[in-house]
């Protein structure tokens, strides 16, 4: 894991990799997406280092082990549940997102662009502080049901029907 | 009391049926009311657990994503609940996370943590509540509720007895114009018309012919001011809840002179015998050096009341508590506590008027004690 290797150790990443184990927790999959595992699919730079590691191993979902993959390929995407997309590249992202189109992912990335290139959700940063904003119509596009008590905490966002 | 005994059977029926309705609608009153307030704590305090849980419930995420302007908006919908003074939101590690409070200048705010649960204290309930989510704990939420609701309805639940007391009040007043009394207990604490009150108007009425009812007070204040405001208002005594029965024969006794009949009528020489288990020669002894000594006692007492030597009257209650013990005399031994008690708490001048009471009781018990030591004579003879 080379990326891990050179991944940031700011805490700003210990709280993504936190919340990217949290989202979880009010997200609705559908059942046929159930598997053995919960995983967790970083594409690209890791950036999370030991902090995702550490939520791995310690936790679970609704009792299923959490399982963290590192893709190698965009075409590896329908084995997540969740999916960081460290690439911020427009075109390279709208590349990947539509790999996963129509498909049981929660996409969660960190560029300007994301959620208007059909993302689910987007970690920014406000005063320092880490916030998320959601494209609530990608979200259903991928079959998920995302609580209201998540929607409470983040920005929604509904980019219209650009990036179907 | 004879005045009652020759009374027609129709007084006696209309006091019985008054007396019996009265208590027992306050009775019923007072059992419907406790009831009423503990059932109105019992569902306040899940009410306040239910709304506890709802905002721990919604304040998950908030917690989760550590947004705490989410748990503001969460908390202050709490502005519906017109009962709830504050409330706050902590994290996991005791850490303030968010808090609301209906009035912003509220000082008490966010108080120590204490497990979960609810807490009643004299005005308020406070309400702990963990907050979990799947399983995990992520925080606890703690809602300040004032107990308004509970005041108002205790109020409304005061004027009813209140009203029923009042009504007491009035009863008494009516049932002296119609009958004749000895002696008149007097429960001072009947509002509107009150104890007091209704002796002020007693005293007015019975002023024009010169008679004087004896007024003794029943208060469930053991104050001492209370004592003297109850002679002020023209009462003759005073007895203090709960109600000794002993206590109630011994005014009886000192308002109506003829010695309550219970505390007589019961005594016989061989009860004095039980106490020395028959040992007819010890009771002789015991008996004659008694009468001999008693007045030396009380005598030694009365000097120890006027030095306000509390010490001294300590030891000499004390001491004839032991010897009157041996005979059984129980009106006696009832004044003797009654003093002992007064110069317990330290009030010489309510003990003067108990030392004369013993005194009188004591006189009065010598030919019984002189009794005693016939009884023992022939005993003696019998058995010699």
């Amino acid at each position: 894991m080379t990326a891990a290797a050179q991944s940031a150790r700011a805490p700003e990443y210990e709280v993504k990799a936190a919340f990217l184990y949290n989202f979880a927790k009010f997200v609705e999959w559908p059942s046929a997406s159930l598997a053995p595992s919960f995983r967790i699919c970083v594409l690209g730079r890791d950036p999370f280092g030991v902090a995702l590691s550490n939520i791995v191993q310690s936790k679970s979902i609704s009792g299923r082990p959490i399982v963290r993959v590192q893709l190698q390929s965009p075409a590896e995407v329908r084995l997540c549940h969740v999916l960081f997309i460290s690439q911020s590249d427009p075109e390279a992202l709208k590349q990947v997102l539509e790999r996963t189109r129509g498909l049981p992912v929660l996409t969660v990335g960190e560029s300007a662009d994301f959620l208007r290139l059909g993302g689910s959700i987007n970690f920014v940063l406000e005063q320092d502080r880490v916030r998320f904003e959601i494209n609530l119509e990608s979200a259903e596009r991928h079959h998920l049901k995302l609580s209201s008590k998540l929607l409470a905490v983040a920005r929604v966002v509904n980019v219209g029907g650009g990036a179907n | 009391m004879r005045s009652f005994r020759d009374s027609s059977i129709g007084s006696k029926l209309t006091f019985l049926i008054m007396a019996t309705s009265s208590s027992a609608l306050l009775l019923a009153c007072l059992a419907v009311g406790a009831y009423d307030m503990l059932d109105l704590r019992r569902s306040m305090a899940s009410d306040l657990h239910v709304i506890a849980a709802i905002v721990g419930e919604n304040s998950t995420a908030a917690l989760t994503f550590n947004d705490a302007n989410a748990a503001r908006d969460v908390l202050s919908a709490l502005r519906s609940e017109p009962h709830v003074r504050s409330a706050c939101i902590f994290t996991r590690d005791g850490r303030q996370f968010a808090r609301y409070a209906r009035l912003p200048s509220d000082p008490d705010l966010c108080p120590l943590l204490r497990p979960e649960g609810s807490y009643f204290t004299s005005d308020r309930l406070l309400q702990f509540h963990t907050i979990s989510l799947a399983g995990e704990s992520l925080g606890l939420v703690f809602i300040d509720s004032d107990l308004q609701e509970l005041a108002s309805r205790r109020n409304r639940y005061l004027a009813i007895v209140a009203a029923v007391l009042a009504g007491n009040g009035r009863e008494a007043l009516a049932l002296w114009q119609t009958q004749k009394f000895d002696l008149l207990f007097m429960d001072v604490q009947m509002p509107e018309l009150d104890g007091f009150a209704a002796t002020a108007e007693i005293r007015r009425r019975e002023q024009p012919a010169g008679d004087h009812l004896p007024i003794v007070a029943m208060t469930a204040h053991a104050l001492k001011g209370d004592r003297e405001r109850c002679l002020a208002a023209g009462m003759d005594g005073y007895i203090s809840k709960p109600v000794k029965f002993e206590l109630v024969q011994q005014e009886i006794e000192r308002l109506c002179g003829a010695p309550a009949p219970l505390s007589t009528s019961s005594w016989t020489p061989e009860k004095a015998l039980a106490r020395v288990d028959g040992d007819l020669d010890l009771l002789r002894k015991v008996t004659s050096v008694f009468l001999d000594e008693y007045p030396n006692t009380m005598q030694h007492l009365r000097a120890a009341l006027q030095q306000t030597d509390l010490q001294a009257m300590r030891e000499l209650i004390h001491m004839l508590q032991g010897e009157l013990s041996y005979f059984a005399l129980e009106p006696a031994m009832a004044q003797l506590r009654l003093l002992q008690q007064k110069v317990h708490e330290g009030d010489p001048q309510a003990a003067g008027p108990s030392l004369q009471r013993l005194q009188d009781e004591l006189d009065s018990a010598r030919p019984r004690l002189l009794q005693l030591l016939e009884v023992q004579h022939e005993g003696a003879g019998r058995r010699g």
